[in-house]
């Protein structure tokens, strides 16, 4: 099982490459006769970690067992398992793991986007014996990856990131990406589109107020815009978001403002003038200083829901109302 | 490190202070009412065939408002506008821009709906001088005319009522209420179906009600095109005092014949009847009395149809197609024209009839139909048709 990795190259100070292939106990030099290897030798982590790592022997030989009871089931197993794995861990490769350690940058363990997968739910409703199989597998790419030491760091919080993941996955399954206990009225209008309005009701104690309405064909739900608007059914932010905000308001305010906006047209504020009709005339430079000052960044948390076909027609209609009067000014 | 910022700092405090003394050697008289802007404009902007050639109807034509309203209007916005050096704002040739002219950049974008390039080349300023003049005075005027829409007091109420009876022969009623589109295109990002309305337009709503003279007594905007008129309603503040007692909640009317007649508004079909909101009587088959009353509410509610009218005749900014504007503004600039409205009303001002859209104010769209029926609304509006069938044999209701 053992390859045989040639001591002369190895000790020799050849490149690294060779050294990297001796580490993870690929033939080295230049008879690399692959299909040998890995006919022969289809898991030489495991079997090189099993030399250097006494908890891992008991793995694998927990590993090692099956195969002799149903071999082609269990590699069908594993086969899954790593599939369903690799969407919640980075299970890369050994050249993934050599060159974080080169660029002195860590990969995070967790995949950042994973995907819900079912499958593993009804894989843990099989058998504690799969259960046990997943975990080895993931250890099986940890121990090929980073060497015996980490290996047995992974072996020993394997077990407690399989648990993590299936939670994460239950949630996913469950009730979607971003959901808090605070948010109940807003899980309620799961599948509601937002939008964030400005009222004025000269019924109401302050004329001007900011809502948030919901709506699902003709059911409309209304909320008091909060000081902090929680995004909803989106991806969760760090707490240090704020230039992703700042980027994507910039992104819209460019997009809004990319062509004259008659708009703003409508009346730019003086503290917060964003037409690019003024900026292209440039009447006044001190908007520019402004212009990056004033907005509430909440707005952009403003959900846009579908983007109707009309508009684009209705656009143009503009367009051919406007531009009479007005001229065109070019985008940036 | 330190000493060159030290001289940046002092670079430009002093850069500042340059500019502070070049800005002050402009001549500047705040409170001096600057009547040259007139002339000039009128100059630029010679008559037409259109305009009248008497100066007083060719100022109202342009402003929509008389001399005096105008004067009025700038007093109320005067603290707000004065440009003081170094932060007012000058015009083409450097001269600090006087309250008046603004006020008239101002009036004039709000009354044309025309681009601020061609409201600027009228005034002989920038456009960017107009969008910051007309921002600046909407955001002065809603805050420093609001007395000029409010609820009317239970004195003004008893006025309003009686007037209404005395033109329209309904006891008790306080006034009428509509809705309107503000139609806007969107930018893309933008787009959203809750602003999308029945006729595929993004637009905002304006829900007014108005009294005998079409004077707003209560308005609600900023909510999405999307939305039904009834939903609209259901929304507003005004719906929520009505339905807790706290409007319309004044003297009840005991007729003859001891039917009690509450105070209420009229709406049309596209409102839900409810106790204090009388809708027209939709059926096939309408009794003599109730085919007196629908014809009877029909001129009355026809008020607030004509306010819309109005309003969106004057002040044609609401009425053109809006391009993206924003939509945290428009509501205030919604709002400033209904103030605008009043107060021209207030002031003494004889509405243009002409001004006034031709068609209706939210022409293209079908009027809605809410089939909401509250029972004390049915009850009131039998009693009202009894109430007016029985005076109708007496007499004719005067008009």
């Amino acid at each position: 099982m053992l390859c045989s990795v040639p001591a002369g190259k190895s000790a020799g100070g050849s490149n690294w490459l060779s050294r990297l292939r001796s580490n993870k106990g690929f033939p080295a030099g230049d008879d690399y006769d692959l299909d040998h290897f890995l006919a022969q030798n289809p898991n030489p982590s495991t079997s090189e970690s099993t030399q250097l790592d006494p908890q891992r022997i008991a793995v694998a030989d927990r590993l090692e067992a099956p195969p002799q009871i149903g071999g082609r089931v269990e590699q069908e197993w594993i086969g899954v398992m790593d599939n369903v794995l690799s969407e919640l861990f980075f299970m890369g490769g050994a050249d993934e793991i050599s060159s974080s350690r080169l660029s002195g940058k860590r990969i995070p363990r967790k995949q950042t986007n994973p995907r819900i997968c079912v499958t593993s739910a009804s894989n843990n409703n099989n058998s504690g014996n799969s259960n046990s199989s997943v975990v080895v597998s993931q250890k099986k790419k940890k121990g090929s990856d980073s060497g015996p030491k980490t290996a047995s760091l992974s072996s020993d919080s394997g077990g407690n990131t399989t648990r993590e993941a299936n939670v994460n996955v239950g949630v996913g399954v469950g009730v979607g990406v971003d959901v808090n206990d605070e948010d109940e009225d807003e899980k309620e209008l799961k599948g509601y589109s937002r939008s964030e309005v400005t009222v004025i009701d000269t019924s109401c104690g302050s004329w001007k107020s900011e809502k948030l309405v919901f709506r699902r064909k003709s059911v409309w739900r209304v909320r008091e815009k909060k000081g902090k608007v929680r995004s909803f059914g989106r991806k969760k932010r760090k707490s240090g978001t704020d230039e992703y905000d700042h980027g994507m308001e910039k992104k819209a305010k460019f997009v809004s403002s990319d062509h004259s906006q008659e708009a703003n047209a409508h009346l730019q504020s003086s503290t917060n003038p964003s037409s690019h009709e003024e900026q292209n005339l440039k009447n006044d430079s001190r908007e520019e200083v402004r212009k990056g000052t004033a907005d509430n960044h909440n707005t952009m948390r403003e959900e846009v829901s579908t983007d109707s076909p009309d508009n684009i027609s209705q656009d143009f209609k503009k367009r051919q109302v406007y531009t009479a009067g007005l001229g065109w000014f070019p985008a940036h | 490190m330190a000493p060159p910022k030290k001289s940046k700092k002092s670079k430009k405090e002093s850069r500042k202070l340059k500019k502070c003394r070049s800005i002050s050697t402009v001549p500047v008289q705040p409170n001096a009412i600057d009547s040259e802007w007139w002339d000039s404009f009128r100059h630029r902007n010679s008559p037409g065939s259109s305009v009248s050639h008497d100066e007083a109807e060719e100022f109202k034509y342009f402003f929509r408002a008389s001399r005096k309203t105008f004067d009025y209007i700038c007093s109320l916005v005067r603290e707000d506008l004065v440009s003081r050096p170094p932060s007012g704002l000058i015009n083409i040739e450097g001269r600090l821009l006087s309250v008046e002219k603004q006020v008239a950049i101002a009036l004039r974008r709000l009354a044309s709906g025309e681009s601020q390039v061609s409201v600027g080349a009228a005034f002989g300023v920038g456009q960017s001088t107009v969008s910051q003049v007309t921002w600046r005075f909407i955001e002065s005027l809603e805050e420093r005319a609001k007395q000029h829409l409010r609820w009317p007091d239970s004195g003004r109420m008893e006025v309003i009522k009686s007037r209404l009876e005395a033109s329209f022969g309904l006891p008790n009623c306080c006034g009428a209420i509509d809705a309107t589109h503000i139609i806007m295109t969107l930018p893309a990002v933008q787009t959203s179906d809750d602003w999308c309305d029945l006729e595929n337009n993004y637009s905002m709503l304006l829900q007014g009600v108005v009294d005998h003279e079409m004077r707003f007594l209560d308005i609600v905007t900023g909510w999405p095109g999307g939305m039904s008129v009834s939903k609209l309603l259901k929304c507003s503040g005004f719906y929520k005092l009505c339905n807790g007692g706290e409007r319309l909640n004044g003297n009840v009317r005991t007729l003859s014949g001891g039917l009690e007649i509450r105070e209420y508004i009229l709406g049309g079909i596209a409102y839900p009847l409810l106790p204090w909101l009388i809708t027209p009587c939709e059926s096939d088959d309408l009794t003599t009395p109730m085919s007196t009353f629908n014809a009877m509410h029909e001129a009355p509610r026809s008020l607030a149809v004509r306010a819309f009218s109005q309003l969106k005749g004057s002040w044609r900014i609401l009425n053109k197609v809006m391009w993206r504007p924003d939509k945290r503004k428009l509501p205030s600039i919604i709002l400033v024209c209904c103030l605008l409205h009043n107060i021209i009303i207030d002031n003494g001002d004889k509405l243009q009839p002409d001004v006034a859209l031709s068609g209706h104010h939210d022409s293209g769209y079908g009027e809605q139909c809410c089939k909401q029926v509250d029972p004390l609304g049915r009850k009131l509006r039998e009693n009202l048709a009894e109430a007016l069938s029985a005076h109708g044999k007496q007499t004719s209701p005067s008009k």
